[in-house]
């Protein structure tokens, strides 16, 4: 089986901010334009290897910061990582930053077609599979309203319906099945099975460790920014419970 | 307890693997369908921002024409009689240098808060931030030549006849969309960690407009001020509008041939130093 996905010694650094993202331009000349000092940086990730095959879903657990998140944004492209790399098979497809994507003062049909294009669809694509999207997210005659007069619910099921209809090889999910209710929830899960069956590798990550054991094939813990461990679902997400009970979470939370 | 033998997925995979064509992620060469969806996705991005720019207004763009044309009635009265410079066909003359100089600042300063506004976009997978800067400039170069509708009106006023060397205009936007792409790349970047970059900026282009030839000709000017002048670009594609549109003659070659290839060279770094800093955009915007 040829892996849709192959992660091999992913490392990742961020710089640590003093006071607030924008550091203001004097700072910096009072400072001088010395480059990311070793003591500014930390591992957010560090020598993670894995793989995933196509039609699979992974699902990635860990506490809040232990870099979930910018292993997804890695993988999307959005980063760029400092070691390793990532080697992906077909088109990407990502659910981030629920409604980041979203332009709030364009309507859903504008969202759609910007958010299709970039997934790799054609204007025609687009146009043919607007109707289809459309029937997913039951947003109906909000279509051509602008997606600030959505509710949240409306966003996540406009912007997972966009992704799911894209045909994404591989598609990143980070927290995103959980903002809806179980309806939703069940559509989705639905949805992406669906896509599975046609091959599509599926990474999710999740606080919610019930719904990974239900529907992963395998999960991957992230500790410390580095690969605790990694099998099938359920073995990894028993440890994973039994360390994050409170008694031990508190002996070792460093934040 | 996680000591316990996991899985490792690693291992379960052959090991021939590089030969079955990996495509390195987000840093493979595009097939020409990518080329093509890029392209649709600049065509969008221009079509939207342009609507986002215009939507709520009733009149739309054609604000872009009001403002030149009271900045052209202001400085006609106030420089041509009252303070009666002597300039052959002065409006047409200020006109020249007004639409130059306002494209020129009003596509800078957008360009340049093109990766600051458009977060919509940095969190679409395969999204190239370098598009964004291209597609301010060429927004603005569109609303250039609209207002070029303006400079219609007043040629046909005053009778000047159009010579071929108007042919030359296509070129002479082309250089100065070249120009100012050229600085939006570097400015773009500068203003996702620095804030203060549109406050400089605005300030810089403050100064500038006293160091272009718009509201007068420097004709009689002190030779250690002509030397300042002729450093801006700026002055030469201004000096190049109103040699095709009011001296019918083409435009002076060897400048503009000077301010094509320094665009190009600061294109090129400021590209470079842009894809750089790429990948510290969605750190460093909040």
């Amino acid at each position: 089986m040829i892996p849709a996905v192959k992660v091999e010694k992913l490392g990742k650094r961020f710089r640590r901010y003093r006071s607030s993202p924008y550091q203001p331009l004097m700072e910096t000349i009072t400072a001088g334009w010395r480059r990311s000092a070793p003591a500014d940086a930390f591992w957010v990730l560090r020598d993670i290897c894995f793989e995933v095959a196509p039609g699979e879903m992974i699902g990635i657990v860990g506490r809040n910061g232990a870099g979930k998140s910018t292993l997804l944004s890695l993988m999307a492209g959005l980063l760029k990582p400092e070691e390793g790399s990532i080697q992906l098979r077909g088109q990407v497809g990502a659910l981030l930053d629920l409604g980041m994507s979203l332009h709030p003062l364009l309507t859903g049909r504008e969202n759609i077609r910007t958010a299709g294009l970039f997934s790799g669809l054609t204007n025609m694509q687009v146009d043919d599979r607007t109707d289809q999207i459309v029937a997913f997210t039951g947003i109906g005659e909000f279509l051509d309203a602008p997606v600030r007069t959505y509710s949240t619910g409306m966003k996540a099921r406009l912007a997972f319906s966009i992704a799911t209809h894209a045909d994404p090889d591989i598609l990143l999910i980070d927290e995103f099945l959980f903002v809806g209710d179980h309806l939703f929830q069940d559509a989705c899960l639905e949805r992406i099975q669906a896509l599975m069956r046609n091959g599509t590798a599926v990474l999710l990550s999740s606080h919610a460790s019930e719904k990974i054991s239900e529907n992963c094939d395998r999960a991957l813990w992230l500790d410390k920014a580095g690969l605790r461990a990694i099998g099938p679902a359920d073995d990894v997400l028993r440890e994973y419970l039994a360390n994050s009970a409170p008694a031990a979470a508190l002996g070792s939370d460093q934040s | 307890m996680a000591d316990r033998p996991m899985i490792a997925s690693s291992q379960a995979s052959p090991d021939k693997a590089d030969t079955l064509r990996w495509r390195q992620a987000h840093e493979s060469p595009l097939s020409w369908k990518q080329w093509r969806n890029l392209g649709d996705q600049f065509l969008h991005l221009v079509a939207v921002e342009l609507r986002l720019l215009h939507k709520r207004s009733m009149i739309g763009m054609a604000w872009t024409l009001v403002n030149p044309i009271v900045q052209l009635v202001i400085f006609t009265v106030v420089l041509g009689r009252v303070l009666a410079v002597d300039t052959l066909y002065y409006p047409v003359f200020l006109c020249c240098g007004l639409l130059c100089w306002n494209a020129f600042s009003e596509s800078l300063t957008m360009a340049s808060a093109s990766i600051v506004n458009t977060r919509y976009v940095l969190y679409q997978p395969g999204f190239r931030p370098a598009m964004m800067p291209l597609v301010f400039v060429v927004m603005g170069q569109a609303h250039f030549l609209l207002s070029l509708s303006i400079l219609a009106a007043l040629l046909v006023y005053f009778q000047i006849p159009l010579g071929w060397p108007v042919l030359a205009l296509p070129l002479l936007l082309l250089v100065q969309g070249l120009l100012t792409l050229a600085l939006a790349f570097p400015l773009a970047a500068l203003s996702v960690s620095f804030y203060d970059t549109k406050h400089l900026l605005s300030v810089a282009l403050r100064f500038l407009f006293f160091l272009t030839p718009i509201l007068y000709a420097t004709d009689n000017f002190p030779r250690v001020l002509q030397i300042l002048y002729a450093a801006n670009p700026l002055t030469h594609l201004i000096r190049g509008y109103r040699a095709i549109f009011i001296d019918g003659v083409w435009p002076d070659w060897p400048a503009l041939i000077g301010v094509a290839a320094g665009s190009a060279i600061v294109l090129v770094v400021g590209y470079r130093f842009f894809e750089a800093r790429r990948f510290r955009f969605i750190e460093d915007i909040e």
